[in-house]
């Protein structure tokens, strides 16, 4: 083990290398002073993922997962299941309607919850974490519309989703406010832009 | 108008449930903890995700924060992990540039103009323990009594530390003929020592990310 100072330490250094060493400091302060200013996106980052992490801790909590061995047990029964109908098909013969198959995928449009208004935590669940955006998809358009709300520049949503409230169609939009596990809930009708909010409602959730 | 209560009142009061206290401390850390990122790390993108890791690590920990070190000595202790982290990462990734930092010290023989390297690269060839000291005290300008509280070691051993990285500094700037024989292989000497405290765990701001 070696002391505190080290074993290289010299008492006395000559004065070659005395300058040298503070050649060395005045390059390292000077490389100090070089530095570049914070850059002017990162606090608007650091917002946001602060927004996130608060959002993440007001979620509820996972749903718990099947264990290990029911999930194998599913497994195997599904496999018998399976071969059942295999066997079934092929001692009957063609004959016989086929088998049921899966049923075609549906339409790529997204769902749209419907929601009641006031109810907050329906909709903090529906739109937490999504970015469908709808026609408020461009940044421009976006960001009149949470101006005219009196949202801060910078501000970003940490969730949103096309709904329908009360009948009405409109875009969820999930603001952080600065305080743990509470959020501003924001229904805008399709048109919102700059200096014409629309707004559906507008609700805070949580503590 | 400025925020008049000092760092802990606002981390208490964020600890209390009070809107806004923590974000205060974020508007007064951001640019210091980015200047930090920035000069450990000579890379923007990866200062700005350090500062980011850092604040959100914050956000999770300031329920254990224990008030054993100043509110501003946590949050540099966060960020210094967090640029570590990025570091080590770095040195996985085979494809970073920072392998190409990883030259011979000019006490290795190699001619003068072959070994003058910018600051920022002589940095990166230092270990990270004697890099967090001598870019804490020469670079950032913090006293040593403060970055030892930061780095959670003795006085002595940051002394060393930073004596040891001027030392090879100094070569690899120009400044220093190259060292006698006799010092080949000191440069990786161990100086750590046991820390202070288990600070850097207790207040939760371990490395990870």
């Amino acid at each position: 083990m070696t002391t505190d100072d080290g074993p290289d330490l010299p008492s006395l250094p000559d004065t070659a290398t005395r300058e040298a060493l503070e050649r060395t400091r005045a390059d390292l302060a000077a490389h100090g002073a070089r530095t570049p200013a914070m850059p002017p996106g990162l606090l608007a980052d650091v917002d946001a993922a602060l927004a996130r992490e608060r959002a993440a801790e007001a979620a509820p909590p996972p749903v718990r997962r099947t264990p290990i061995v029911g999930r194998v047990l599913a497994v195997v029964l599904a496999a018998a299941a399976a071969a059942v109908l295999v066997v079934t098909w092929v001692t009957s013969g063609p004959a016989l309607p086929p088998a049921p198959t899966a049923a075609p995928p549906a339409p790529t449009a997204p769902e749209v919850p419907v929601l009641a208004a006031g109810d907050g935590p329906a909709g903090l669940r529906a739109a937490l974490g999504r970015s469908d955006y709808g026609p408020l998809a461009d940044a421009g358009r976006l960001g009149g519309c949470l101006a005219a709300h009196g949202v801060a520049a910078g501000v970003r949503p940490i969730g949103a989703r096309q709904v329908v409230v009360d009948g009405r169609e409109g875009v969820l939009l999930v603001l952080p406010t600065g305080v743990a596990a509470r959020f501003r809930l924001l229904v805008v009708e399709p048109g919102c832009a700059a200096g014409a909010p629309l707004t559906v409602s507008d609700t805070l959730v949580g503590r | 108008m400025p925020d008049p209560r000092s760092d802990r009142e606002l981390l208490a009061a964020h600890i209390a449930g009070q809107a806004g206290a923590f974000d205060e401390i974020v508007r007064r850390y951001a640019e210091r903890l980015w200047l930090l990122a920035y000069r450990t790390l000579d890379h923007r993108e990866d200062a700005a995700d350090a500062v980011q890791d850092t604040f959100v690590s914050a956000l999770r920990s300031a329920p254990r924060y224990r008030g054993e070190s100043e509110v501003s000595t946590w949050l540099h202790r966060i960020v210094v992990n967090a640029c570590l982290d990025r570091i080590r990462r770095r040195r996985r990734r085979a494809t970073e540039p920072l392998a190409g930092h990883d030259l011979p010290a000019p006490r290795d023989g190699i001619d003068d103009h072959l070994t003058r390297l910018t600051v920022a690269d002589a940095l990166a060839t230092l270990p990270d323990d004697q890099r967090m000291a001598v870019v804490l005290v020469d670079v950032h300008g913090f006293s040593i009594p403060e970055t030892a509280a930061i780095l959670g070691v003795r006085e002595g051993t940051i002394k060393s530390r930073c004596h040891r990285a001027r030392r090879r500094l100094a070569g690899l700037l120009g400044h220093l003929q190259p060292a006698a024989p006799a010092h080949r292989g000191n440069a990786r000497a161990p100086d750590d020592v046991q820390p202070t405290t288990d600070a850097t765990t207790s207040d939760g701001t371990g490395g990870g990310s």
